[in-house]
């Protein structure tokens, strides 16, 4: 416990610096070692913010971001980034190669690998997104979930010891997005991989190990699913969470927390033995 | 005016390289009544967003044609005839607020009228009320498109394009990347043009939430060839084509599937909605 990866510090943040109104007031949170947090709330909360001042694209107007106890700056950001891969929203802004696996493997020409080693990870990182038999493919030419997933194998050839995934699903069917969820998972089951997801998708959110939800730059709730999602309002929680409120409003009983979909059906079939 | 849109043989595709063609559209006939709300759906790659563009001749068919009130789109349709198609057919891209690019919201929803010929003083009556369509007030006008949240700026981008009057609206995955309120918003905005206004709509969609809630009809398709065209009901049900399509379920009939693994038994009916799985569940005495 207490292993903190990543620590936030009274991180504020004006895109406007003449404006009284801040994008980010005085946020602080930890990320533990292997932990995957989710970040939720409306757009317009600072949810990218966040996401642009944690790779150090934006600096802090005040506080400190802290990888791994060190301090993110001009003299830290480029050791600290060879430990960090960001997925943003779009993939098509992050695209170089001419190739599917050129562009996996640009990521790994700044680190200063053998041609073996490049070769075996570009192999295993599309092979985990599925995209291996794309390899000789030009990227541009793929469709949105695609390229989203030649993105990620981009990361996952860097393997860095944190992800940050802005809206990084969103564009994938949702099957796609169930394996990349369960990638995702196995990787995590290591120990090793911190991951940070920002994220409309509750059903991502409830896969994570804590939940942070932001409302106008600031840290409304952080807790586990279960101590966030009861709490949330009506558009922001997950199915199991709407039906169970839902049967509430109906007249029935039901118990008072979050209950995930396992959970919820085991009690509704219990519940059928004792009526 | 009666909008009906018909494919007839329609295969097109993509100039990959100096010799490479990639198929997009496969064969493709159908029959699109006016007045439709339609999702279309598929995994990636399957052809979705070139039926749009299709429709709007943004692609432009190698083979067969597309024939909309009157209008015929084949690979050798003039300029003219795609000028007046493309009012016609209003066509929303993914993330249409990357296009907006004028110093004010009126400018930007201003842009396609003008472009059409509309008279400066009627292309902003149009501004005004295109923007109240889409709910938003009037105050916004003069300012700049850039200072909007996310879910107003795709609101405003799909002014632009209501702006220019057309009878048919397809969108490539109008709610992607915006949180469940401004999803919420375009939905409706979308449901209320097909209702009160008779627009036909057709939205491309990966989320079988937003097809349970919104869609009437579903298209389905799969390497560029249309697999199903019906009602939303008849697709869930058939499990066999939902399978082999590797289509997800709604929320709803994911967790009613679930449940009746649990219980060994089938529900009486099938749920594409959490309203329509609470009242079954009640009936059924499960709560």
């Amino acid at each position: 416990m207490g292993d903190a990866v990543i620590e936030v510090k009274d991180l504020s943040f004006r895109y406007n610096k003449s404006e009284e109104k801040a994008v980010l007031s005085s946020l602080s949170f930890t990320v533990n070692k292997g932990e995957w947090i989710a970040i939720v709330g409306p757009n317009g909360s600072g949810k990218s913010t966040l996401a642009n001042l944690l790779c150090g694209l934006l600096k802090p107007d005040q506080g400190t971001i802290y990888i791994k106890g060190k301090p993110l700056n001009d003299e830290t950001i480029w050791e600290i980034r060879e430990k960090m891969g960001v997925i943003f929203q779009n993939p098509d802004h992050q695209f170089i190669g001419t190739t599917v696996q050129d562009d996996v493997a640009f990521s790994l020409e700044n680190m200063n690998l053998p041609y073996e080693e490049m070769q075996r990870r570009v192999d295993r990182a599309l092979r985990q997104v599925g995209m291996a038999e794309y390899r000789e493919k030009d990227p541009s030419y793929l469709s949105g979930g695609q390229k989203r997933r030649v993105s990620i194998a981009g990361i996952l050839a860097m393997e860095p010891e944190i992800i940050i995934f802005d809206e990084a699903f969103t564009m994938l069917d949702p099957k796609s997005r169930r394996e990349l969820f369960s990638l995702l998972k196995e990787m995590q089951a290591s120990g090793q991989l911190t991951m940070v997801s920002i994220t409309h998708d509750m059903e991502e959110a409830a896969l994570a190990d804590r939940i942070i939800v932001l409302n106008k730059g600031k840290i409304s709730r952080i807790g586990t699913p279960g101590e966030v999602f009861p709490e949330t309002t009506e558009l922001l929680a997950p199915f199991s969470e709407r039906l169970r409120r839902l049967l509430i409003q109906k007249g029935r009983r039901l118990p008072d927390k979050y209950m995930t979909e396992t959970e919820l059906i085991e009690w509704l079939w219990k519940y059928n033995f004792t009526t | 005016m009666v909008m009906e849109i018909q494919f007839h043989n329609v295969t097109a595709d993509y100039k990959t390289g100096p010799l490479k063609k990639t198929r997009a559209l496969n064969d493709v006939t159908l029959s699109i009544p006016s007045g439709d709300m339609i999702a279309i759906v598929g995994q990636t790659g399957a052809g979705k967003s070139s039926l749009l563009k299709t429709m709007n001749g943004l692609l432009l068919p190698a083979e067969g044609f597309v024939a909309i009130g009157g209008m015929k789109i084949h690979h050798q349709t003039d300029k003219l005839t795609l000028k007046r198609v493309r009012k016609k057919v209003g066509m929303v891209l993914q993330f249409p607020e990357s296009q907006l690019f004028a110093e004010n919201v009126e400018k930007d929803i201003c842009f396609g009228p003008l472009n059409y010929g509309v008279p400066l003083a009627e292309a902003r009556k149009l501004a005004r009320k295109t923007l109240q369509l889409v709910g938003l007030s009037a105050d916004i006008l003069s300012k700049s498109p850039f200072s909007l949240s996310g879910g107003e700026k795709r609101r405003v981008a799909i002014a632009g394009i209501l702006a220019l009057e057309p009878e048919i609206l397809v969108l490539d995955e109008p709610g992607v990347g915006l949180d469940p309120e401004g999803k919420e918003e375009i939905f409706q905005l979308l449901t209320k043009l097909n209702r009160e206004k008779g627009m036909t709509i057709l939205f491309v969609t990966h989320d079988m939430n937003e097809v349970a809630r919104y869609a009437e009809n579903v298209i389905v398709m799969q390497n560029g060839r249309v697999i199903f065209y019906g009602k939303k009901h008849d697709l869930f049900l058939n499990q066999e084509l939902i399978q082999m399509m590797h289509l997800d379920l709604p929320d709803a009939l994911r967790f009613q599937r679930l449940f009746e693994k649990k219980i060994g038994k089938p529900l009486p009916k099938i749920c594409l909605t959490e309203e329509e799985l609470a009242d079954v569940l009640i009936e059924a005495g499960y709560a």
